[in-house]
């Protein structure tokens, strides 16, 4: 079947479970944000009451805590094709996945660049990959040892509070520009689509993701001498 | 007012016979019930703090050179001058008081253990079940009232004393100089203001070095505490507030490329 739409105007992009684990993975996301709030400084204390108290958020931060780490699962059981086609692009990194960095500054502040021709995830979204992905294994491995800390060793236990305390501050910049970048910023805002229909504007496709676009044309020449 | 002066509990572990009257004399003050834990061949009697003890007399048994001996310890919150409990604690439960107590406020408390994991003396316990921090609070109600922690009271051999740091720092160091005759490794221990938890509340006159009794021989508030609370937090604090000048900052970016740039998204070259 053809990836792109009978009008030639979309572009299958994501599969249904990888957007159901991209959004289920947000929303844990941001609650976890939130909840964290309180705990993280006293600021934030008269969110207390919002939640049920302090016991009952410490509850609730467990629950989204676990809807954090079900998306790998989703994928693993729905789509481990996608996963692993994901993991093979994050780890690609060739020249023109270099020389994107030098365009970007130029391209995010005047939205005219030249940028090489980019894969099916860019440099830029590689490395919101690998970032998100670092800091989430942060994230999960450190709490989980502050959630059951009667399992490991107290000098390990001691350690993990900083670190979930840095990973919390590194995913919070790594998704404020990756929030930016999908619904913010006016050239790279029809990629939204793509996490929430599946599809995006082949126009689109062909402008910002020129190899993938190149391979996709490969695919169809292939298919049409074949039908 | 009395209570705005710095006090001090001082254990003189050369005239403990272990009787373990403080131990009682503390479960009855806190109104808290007997740990019933099994014989184990030696004379300690619980072998560590509880939920529902919190002064516990360690009995260490030592043989050497062909003697044997006994060194006790009175084991206990420390009261520390910089109190690892207290920084680590999210909800500020436990609060370093300007008469040097450690207090713990059990109304803030949410039992998430980070005082337990972070003390330097692991002192402080949960109760699993009122899902609550424990820990000696030197009897604070009754120091408030003029009077000494239970403990110190019913001490018979006066081998725990108590009053102003300024009057126990003297005794100790005076009976510290007598000790050294018999034992050249007698010291005291948290006098001194400037070790790395800032001295303690809780002091000792011991007959031998700190480790032999069981207490660290450099106390300090742990790395990881020191990363994380002096570190790790501020920064993230200072991120939260440059994370926001940064949304401004993409906002009024946007406003600029809308004006000069309408479609059009020749941005990757065409080879």
């Amino acid at each position: 079947m053809s990836k792109i739409s009978k009008d030639r105007k979309y572009v299958k992009r994501f599969s249904k479970p990888v957007i159901v684990a991209h959004w289920v993975n947000a929303l844990a996301f941001i609650m976890l944000y939130i909840s964290a709030l309180p705990m993280y400084t006293e600021f934030f204390d008269w969110m207390y009451p919002l939640f049920g108290g302090p016991e009952v958020l410490r509850t609730v931060h467990r629950v989204f805590a676990v809807l954090f780490i079900l998306p790998i699962f989703i994928l693993l059981i729905f789509d481990p094709k996608s996963l692993v086609a994901w993991f093979k692009q994050i780890f690609s990194w060739k020249k023109h996945d270099i020389q994107f960095f030098g365009a970007f500054p130029k391209e995010v502040l005047t939205g005219h660049a030249d940028v090489p021709k980019q894969d099916f995830l860019n440099a830029g979204e590689k490395l919101n990959s690998l970032l998100t992905i670092a800091c989430a294994l942060m994230l999960i491995c450190s709490g989980l040892v502050m959630w059951f800390p009667e399992f490991f060793p107290r000098g390990l236990v001691m350690y993990m509070y900083p670190i979930h305390n840095i990973g919390l501050g590194l995913c919070t910049a790594v998704i404020i520009g990756h929030i930016y970048l999908s619904i913010g910023h006016p050239n790279s805002r029809p990629s939204i689509r793509g996490m929430i229909k599946g599809d995006v504007d082949l126009e689109y496709a062909k402008a910002h993701h020129g190899r993938w676009y190149d391979e996709l044309m490969e695919e169809e020449k292939k298919s049409q001498k074949a039908g | 007012m009395a209570t705005m002066t710095e006090i001090a509990m001082l254990h003189d572990v050369s005239k403990c016979t272990a009787c373990r009257g403080c131990m009682v004399a503390c479960k009855q003050w806190k109104n808290l019930p007997a740990d019933m834990t099994p014989f184990e061949g030696n004379y300690q009697s619980h072998e560590d703090l509880s939920p529902s003890t919190y002064n516990l007399i360690k009995m260490k048994e030592t043989y050497e050179n062909g003697n044997f001996r006994w060194d006790f310890l009175k084991f206990q919150c420390m009261h520390c001058g910089i109190p690892a409990c207290a920084k680590a604690c999210p909800e500020e439960a436990l609060v370093k008081q300007a008469n040097g107590v450690v207090s713990f406020i059990e109304d803030r408390c949410v039992g998430c253990g980070y005082c337990e994991t972070n003390c330097t003396f692991d002192v402080p316990r949960i109760d699993a079940v009122r899902k609550k921090s424990t820990k000696c609070n030197l009897c604070e109600d009754r120091i408030a009232n003029g009077m000494v922690p239970s403990c110190a009271q019913t001490c018979t051999a006066d081998a725990i004393l108590f009053g102003t740091r300024e009057e126990m720092t003297e005794i100790a160091k005076a009976r510290v100089q007598v000790l050294k005759e018999q034992y050249p490794n007698a010291q005291l221990y948290g006098v001194d203001k400037n070790d790395g938890i800032g001295g303690t509340n809780m002091m000792y006159i011991l007959t031998d070095r700190p480790s032999v009794f069981g207490l660290p021989e450099n106390p300090k508030v742990s790395t990881s505490l020191t990363i994380w609370k002096d570190y790790a937090q501020p920064a993230g604090k200072f991120l939260f507030g440059a994370a926001a000048m940064v949304v401004a900052g993409a906002l009024v970016n946007n406003a600029m490329i809308g004006k000069k740039n309408k479609g059009g998204h020749d941005h990757e070259q065409n080879q």
